[in-house]
């Protein structure tokens, strides 16, 4: 196979969400002596386009989620082999996301995880009903350029307040940029509890963070 | 005596060519309820991102294409039946699959095929709330049924004021088509922010009840039924019901499981405390259209599937079809695939269950009050769902994210048009919707942007709590412009 074809089948195998097929299909790929960096730009430009046919509701969800799960499958194989050659893949920025504790209302935040996967951030999922202190010790640990904090409901939002003022109390707060959102969250409240940014919704989410790693 | 025998009936069900007698009218006992929850533990185990991805989606989407679902954005108001009967079955063959998922416990609580029979079967068609002079029975209708639609209103779980919150409450019950009030989420209580999980979280609830029940009294309507929160934990409701002047047993509690098809046991707690304090539960599931069941037509048959796996699993015949867009409509009942899909929702569950069903006219406007597309986002679906067979509700303004956002004279143009269009042939009705729909299309995301409008405070006199003269003139002026296309106002 040629060097295209290689790469084609990776592109396919990715676009059908299969892992194994993934995996498999990067490992014939740098056994054919394809650049491992081209090959992970196949999958982060395709991932790229499948963000945005969501953005238009072309695809949904669960497609996203799989395309992400099997993105990471190809990188697995891909990225021991980079390390190897010292290349590095560029990322956008690093982002620590979780839902606030006592929100169990994830569906805003894995949205946002996988449009920001897609754009080509590097996440940390912390999931949901995720402590203050959580958050806050898995920043120390990962070291994000941003920390998003999401809330559905109208009392779980304080607790958006509350990590800025945990951040403050440690020294920590100009360390990072803190974005919240979510159904019970406006740029009003968001500007009030000292928050850098805020998105109304996934795509615009998208945007403030792009704009805050810019900065 | 009458009463007892008009619930009880001869159900015939060839059983291997026997009959067998059932209750009719009433619900599932308190063993049937536990040997169901039991199953949570003792059901197979999956993991939530396998449910999710590997159980769930893949299911939808091969329903969706073996029974053909379709969304048509021509045709609103669904009148193709073999399409509301597929989309039906579709639904039971999706819960009789997938089940529903404990997220505690990750196991799977199975539902077996004459367990939802039987419980649409024997379901009561009615239930009445509320007390005194001011209970209502709130009915089972069908598709273009001549019965008016009752009228639930409130500020929809959104975010009020403590200084707004009684005038607000006063405002929707103070209209007289108004049969049950819905609550909103106080920001602060006594100056406290509000949060989940704080001691602050069990007195705001407590103050919140106490607050719906003085507006009720102000309001000449003391034995209103009122519907209370559904809170991050069971506590706030069991303590604000056990209160001297909290909660009633006529009054109802939200219960909204999380999307999608999945029980946590706080929610059971939620319908456990529905059950043993003898309160009415409404389900109300978010099956969210772009989210994990797909696009708005596997969003659809999940909806009718978590309506009926919560009615037999929280043990309540009042379910409450409502579909969230993903990106930009967070339950605004006007987004033309939110309200095509929640009508389909309807359709299916009137015409084969049992049940007794709400559904937003207005779960939240994108506008803000005192804004003529307020209006007509609210008329759009108060016909549609009307001429479906739901009873009607009216909820808040500016997609439910701001404070104060929310009035009394939304519920009255719910009322006023659902009343209006009772006895509208569907074909008629989606012709009128079209015309309504075509008046606030522009202001829609993500190309439009929605009229901010004014607040509560800023368009209702809130001493004497009566919307302002520009607001109640442009209601007459939306209302003229209704007629003009056909729809017949009673008064």
């Amino acid at each position: 196979m040629s060097k295209e074809e290689v790469l084609e089948k990776l592109r396919r195998s990715f676009l059908s969400y299969d892992e194994e097929a993934t995996r498999k299909a990067a490992a014939e790929a740098l056994a054919a002596g394809v650049d491992p960096l081209e090959a992970v730009s196949v999958l982060t430009e395709t991932i790229r386009e499948l963000g945005e046919k969501f953005s238009k509701m072309e695809i949904f969800l669960p497609d996203l989620m799989l395309a992400a799960d099997a993105m990471r499958a190809g990188l697995t194989v891909l990225k021991p082999e980079l390390m190897k050659r010292k290349a590095e893949t560029r990322t956008l920025g690093k982002i620590l996301i979780g839902v606030v504790k006592g929100d169990i209302h994830d569906i805003g935040k894995t949205i946002l995880v996988t449009m920001l996967e897609a754009e080509g951030f590097e996440v940390i999922d912390l999931g949901k009903d995720v402590p203050i202190r959580k958050f806050v010790e898995e920043a120390q640990t990962h070291n994000p350029d941003i920390i998003a904090a999401s809330a559905l409901m109208t009392t779980t939002r304080p607790e958006q307040r509350g990590l800025i003022e945990y951040l403050k109390h440690l020294g920590f707060r100009d360390k990072y940029k803190v974005m919240v959102g979510g159904g019970a969250v406006t740029s009003q409240y968001a500007e009030e509890i000292g928050a850098d940014g805020y998105g109304e919704n996934a795509p615009e989410a998208v945007e403030v963070a792009k704009k805050l790693i810019s900065k | 005596m009458g009463k007892l025998r008009k619930n009880w009936k001869i159900w015939g069900l060839a059983t291997n060519f026997r009959f067998v007698t059932l209750r009719v009218g009433v619900e599932l006992s308190r063993s049937r309820v536990w040997e169901l929850w039991r199953r949570a533990e003792t059901g197979p185990l999956c993991p939530e991102r396998e449910f999710d991805l590997k159980r769930f989606y893949p299911a939808v989407k091969r329903l969706v294409k073996e029974y053909d679902i379709t969304y048509d954005p021509e045709t609103v108001i669904p009148t193709d039946n073999t399409l509301i009967d597929d989309a039906f079955k579709a639904a039971i063959d999706l819960l009789l699959e997938v089940g529903v998922l404990c997220t505690d416990t990750e196991k799977i609580i199975k539902l077996e095929e004459g367990e939802i029979k039987e419980a649409l079967a024997t379901f009561p068609k009615e239930i009445t709330v509320g007390e005194g002079k001011d209970a209502v029975t709130l009915t089972h209708r069908k598709i273009e049924d001549d019965k008016p639609p009752r009228i639930m209103g409130g500020p929809n779980g959104s975010p009020i004021s403590e200084e707004m919150a009684i005038p607000i409450y006063q405002s929707y019950i103070q209209e007289p088509m108004l049969d049950i009030l819905f609550y909103g989420t106080p920001t602060t209580v006594e100056g406290m922010e509000v949060k989940a999980g704080s001691p602050v979280e069990l007195y705001a609830e407590i103050a919140n009840v106490y607050w719906m029940k003085e507006a009720a009294r102000r309001a000449g309507r003391p034995g209103i039924c009122t519907l209370g929160a559904a809170g991050a934990t069971a506590a706030p409701q069991i303590l604000a019901s056990l209160v001297e002047g909290g909660y009633k047993k006529t009054d109802a509690m939200q219960l909204s499981p999380p999307p999608q098809l999945k029980a946590p046991y706080f929610m059971l707690c939620e319908a456990a405390h529905c059950i043993e304090y003898g309160c009415r539960g409404v389900v109300i599931p978010s099956s969210i259209i772009g989210g994990l069941a797909g696009g708005p037509e596997g969003a659809a048959i999940t909806n009718i599937a978590e309506c009926i796996a919560f009615a037999i699993l929280f043990n309540t015949p009042w379910v409450h079809p409502f579909m969230p867009e993903a990106l930009h409509a967070p339950g605004c009942s006007a987004y033309p695939p939110e309200m095509a899909m929640e009508l389909l929702s309807i359709a299916a569950l009137v015409k084969h269950a049992n049940l007794i069903i709400t559904s937003g006219a207005n779960s939240r406007t994108f506008s803000g009050l005192c804004t003529d597309t307020t209006f007509y986002e609210i008329a759009a679906p108060a016909i549609g769902k009307t001429v479906i067979g739901a009873n009607l509700h009216a909820g808040s303004a500016r997609k439910g994210y701001y404070t104060d956002y929310m009035a009394g004279i939304s519920a009255r143009c719910t009322g006023e048009v659902g009343w209006a269009a009772v006895g509208l042939k569907r074909e008629d009705a989606n012709e009128m919707v079209k015309t309504i729909m075509a008046k606030y299309e522009d202001i829609l995301p993500p190309k439009g942007t929605p009229p901010v409008g004014k607040k509560f405070q800023e368009c209702y006199d809130v001493q004497t709590v009566t919307p302002t003269k520009e607001h109640e003139d442009l209601y007459k002026k939306v209302k003229k412009e209704l007629e003009n296309i056909g729809l017949a106002f009673k008064y």
